[in-house]
């Protein structure tokens, strides 16, 4: 049975229809005037699932975290998820799934990323053609040895093209240095070594595996009604959900950080410095994810924006450029926040960031000053967030994906307290957890 | 798209284009300059200093604080190159006064709030005898180089300013909107700050506003900003704009140019003249062309030379519209360089002979249009899609180019592809095959 909720923001004036479709497939579709319609199919089969065994259990297990592998597991190298995006779009004939979209004006794309793969188009023309071809390739794999081997010459040049940067190098660094088993240390293409071992018979596991509808989503926002976009999923998809489950494994990850510091020489200009501190606070409901998460972004964008004490400190003198800023990664199995910085001098900096997280965590020093412009910056991203149609099925994808809803991350945003950040700033700064990555010339 | 525009003062005129579906207002200021080598890097560095401190906001911090308050409004100023002009923008981005809580209403307009602090960073910066400060100038210089330096972390773009460098060595378009190391290390405070006042007394400004707020409003709310200016201004200045020399084509031999680098990947990127420019009015052909040899992903290159033969991850051709000119750009393997070259040479060759399927020309066509129609949702490209067709002393529409587009035939693209003259090729050879970066790991570990 396909179940239908409207779902509304006062805040935000916009509202939109969340369907769980008889097949499984989770449809958010978000009406918007504009000249772009955007879709995004999304599947949660991302870089890190590297380990999993199908399952009849009736009761789905989503993870499975164990040092004792059970004998059907099945053992995925690294890349898999990504050489499994690019080669989607190899359809039976020979054709492109990408020339199939141009000829109704839709241009296609896809991404991977650790969590999740997606298939997206945008357009300008009717949005419900090109939806039919989303739907309909990314259910039907077509793998040959011939197509898979031309495509592993392509993906070894976007590797090499990766490791020819910096900033990458100095990124994998710090999740090396940060993680002792879980997958995020490994670049989301894989290597030109695990690829190698990437055959049609390990694609099509992996596809029977997980692109399955109840493992997606599909978000779409721009120039369509609930009602057409349901047509559209009643002509492509099942009648009625597949009944076995696909157990994601990983191994354990310990609380600690695997080293304090790693230096690669890899030809940045100016030296580059990754400070991540690795955040031991996960959990498996996702609205205390969404209610914490928001709760260290706004904490990182007192610390760390333009207006923060550290950014004029170490701006005026002279140790930072303006490519400096935090970031923050939150989910059921990894979490980290990153502080990143060009710079001279990457000791000095790197002891003025420790010095400061550390005043910040023994002085609770927020004042409500910085509080209430902060919540006006909240406000405005808020506001101004769901301005283009992108966006909006993008972080529709996002929050669906990861077990929440649309609105009501905005929502959880506003009813953070200075109090909430205070607590989050304890649990997260907490200097064993902290490592740092530079890459020099 | 018909919009509204005045001269507010001398050299400087508004445009005030309607659109109700933003939920924020934006603005943007553009001092037009010419691209000169003894001033590229008095411009490219006048925006971060005019930001770095003023008199009402004298720290980096105060202003973000201000802007914070003005619930997260956007004051992005930098310098660009538009054909041989060197631009001076400075972006303003700010909520629609009607999504402001009410309880905030009493603080005026935001819009007025924003444009008052812009004015206080345009015309009242910080200054030390009759010139900026030494040690904001100095920051600034230091960042700009280390931007400057960086361009060698994106192997893609830094082989694509090699070639411009080595393309137009004999003409003013080599010079780069950010200038050099060493011009960059010439500025001083006195240098800059005479390039400031040349600024505000000759180049011509144009505004652009984007929103809801009709014209009169607009007029109002830049009042301060047009009197501090015309204190800068006289009736007698000419405020021309400089003219791009044009090379329709390359009268040379190809010049091939080779560097090497301990990188994987190599780099090919090639340059054209493209007998085309925005001016001629019928650039939209040359854009189309385009769209069908390298601009999208179902185009001739992205498929030759990617799907078919596997060569590359990423093969692409950009078009330039002021100057003319065409650059073709992928990342392959050293060995695959001729097989490349011979690859994208034929693709060029196909369309000049009109092997052209209808799928090809119909899905190129769509791109392009849609590409065009998504304009419509960014307040930002619709103000820099007529300022440069302003420029070009062309006024025509998205919807209008979409229109021609529609019309255009093959025997216009093979045009183009035959008017194409390869003049530079620049080739980056990666020597690190094997690859793996050098890693030393610290003994304080855990």
């Amino acid at each position: 049975m396909t179940q239908i909720e409207h779902l509304t923001s006062d805040r935000l004036r916009q509202s939109y229809t969340r369907i769980r479709h008889k097949s499984g497939l989770t449809v958010c579709v978000l009406p918007k005037r504009a000249a772009v319609t955007y879709a995004v199919l999304g599947v949660g089969f991302g870089a890190n699932d590297r380990m999993f065994r199908r399952t009849s259990d009736a009761v789905l297990t989503p993870l499975l975290t164990t040092q004792q592998l059970p004998e059907d597991t099945v053992f995925v190298p690294s890349g898999c998820a990504h050489f499994l995006e690019h080669k989607m779009f190899a359809e039976r004939g020979g054709e492109d799934a990408i020339a199939r979209f141009a000829r109704y004006g839709a241009n296609a794309d896809a991404y991977t990323t650790p969590d999740l793969t997606a298939y997206l188009y945008s357009t300008t023309e009717d949005p419900y053609a090109p939806l039919e071809i989303l739907l309909d390739f990314v259910m039907n794999p077509y793998f040959t040895a011939e197509n898979v081997a031309r495509e592993r010459s392509i993906i070894a040049q976007e590797i090499r093209m990766y490791d020819d940067s910096p900033m990458q190098t100095g990124y994998y660094n710090l999740m090396e240095a940060l993680y002792h088993t879980h997958p995020i240390r490994d670049n989301v293409g894989g290597t030109e070594e695990t690829i190698r071992e990437i055959t049609p018979d390990v694609l099509y596991r992996c596809h029977a595996a997980f692109y399955r509808p109840d493992n997606m989503v599909l978000t779409v926002a721009g120039n369509v009604t609930p009602e057409q976009v349901m047509a559209v999923c009643d002509r492509c998809l099942p009648d009625a959900a597949a009944p076995s489950v696909t157990q994601r494994i990983l191994l354990p990850e310990p609380p600690t950080i695997v080293r304090q510091h790693i230096t690669a020489q890899a030809g940045a200009a100016t030296p580059l410095l990754y400070f991540g501190v690795k955040d031991t606070h996960l959990s498996s409901d996702p609205m205390q994810r969404l209610r914490y998460a928001s709760a260290v972004d706004i904490l990182n964008d007192i610390l760390f924006c333009k207006s923060s004490a550290i950014f004029a400190d170490l701006y005026g003198r002279g140790l930072i450029n303006g490519r400096f800023g935090a970031e923050y990664e939150h989910t059921e199995t990894y979490s980290y926040a990153l502080i990143s910085a060009e710079t001279e001098s990457p000791d000095e900096t790197e002891d003025a960031i420790r010095s400061y997280l550390a005043d910040r965590v023994r002085l609770h020093d927020i004042s409500d000053a910085q509080f209430a412009r902060c919540r006006r910056v909240m406000y405005a991203s808020s506001v101004t967030a769901y301005e283009s149609t992108e966006d909006m099925a993008l972080d529709c994808l996002d929050c669906t994906m990861d077990g929440g809803e649309l609105f009501s991350s905005v929502d959880v945003m506003m009813q953070i307290t200075k109090d909430d950040l205070i607590d989050v700033l304890d649990m997260l700064y907490q200097p064993e957890h902290m490592a740092v990555s530079v890459v020099t010339k | 798209m018909k919009y509204e525009s005045c001269i507010l003062c001398p050299g400087a005129q508004l445009h005030v284009i309607p659109k109700d579906t933003f939920k924020t207002d934006f603005i943007m200021f553009s001092f037009t300059l010419p691209l000169a080598r003894e001033t590229a890097a008095e411009y490219a560095l006048l925006p971060s200093v005019l930001c770095r401190g003023s008199m009402a906001y004298p720290t980096l911090e105060d202003l973000a604080r201000r802007l914070d308050t003005l619930y997260n409004a956007g004051i992005a100023g930098r310098a660009h190159k538009r054909g041989e002009a060197q631009v001076v923008t400075f972006q303003l981005r700010c909520l629609e006064q009607d999504v402001i809580p009410p309880e905030d209403e009493n603080e005026g307009p935001l819009l007025s709030s924003l444009l008052d602090t812009f004015c206080e960073l345009l015309f009242a910066p910080l200054t030390e005898q009759g010139a900026f400060l030494l040690s904001y100038v100095d920051g600034e210089k230091k960042n700009l180089c280390e931007a400057i330096r960086a361009k060698i972390n994106n192997k893609a773009s830094y082989a694509l300013s090699r070639l411009d460098e080595e393309m137009f060595a004999e003409e003013c378009y080599s010079i780069s909107s950010r200038g050099t190391e060493e011009t960059v290390a010439a500025v001083t405070p006195q240098s800059l700050y005479r390039c400031y006042l040349q600024m505000l007394r000759e180049a011509p400004l144009s505004v652009t506003y984007v929103g809801r707020l009709p014209s009169d409003t607009i007029v109002s709310s830049l009042a301060r900003f047009v009197s501090l200016l015309s204190a800068h201004r006289s009736e007698t200045e000419t405020f021309s704009c400089p003219v791009t020399q044009v090379v329709r084509r390359a009268e040379h031999p190809v010049r091939r140019v080779e560097e090497s680098m301990d990188i994987r990947q190599s780099r090919l990127c090639i340059g054209y003249r493209t007998a085309s420019v925005l001016s001629d009015g019928d650039f939209y052909r040359f854009a189309l062309f385009n769209e069908l040899l390298g601009g999208c992903a179902s185009s001739k290159l992205f498929m030759e030379v990617r799907e078919r033969r596997g060569l590359c991850y990423d093969c692409a051709s950009y078009p330039e519209a002021q100057k003319g000119v065409l650059y073709i750009s992928c990342g392959i393997a050293a060995d695959a360089r001729v097989e490349a070259e011979n690859a994208i040479a034929a693709q060029i060759q196909a369309i000049c002979d009109g092997e052209i399927t209808e799928e090809e020309f119909q899905a190129a066509k769509k791109s392009l249009v849609s590409g065009y129609r998504e304009i419509e949702d960014s307040a930002a490209a619709i103000a820099v899609w007529y300022e440069n067709r302003r420029a070009a002393g062309i006024d025509t529409s998205p919807q209008e180019t979409a229109e021609q587009v529609l019309s255009c035939t093959r025997e216009a693209l093979a045009d183009c592809a035959a008017a194409l003259t390869q003049d530079t090729l620049y080739f980056l050879r990666g020597t690190c095959a094997d690859g793996g970066e050098e890693e030393d790991y610290d003994d304080d570990t855990d």
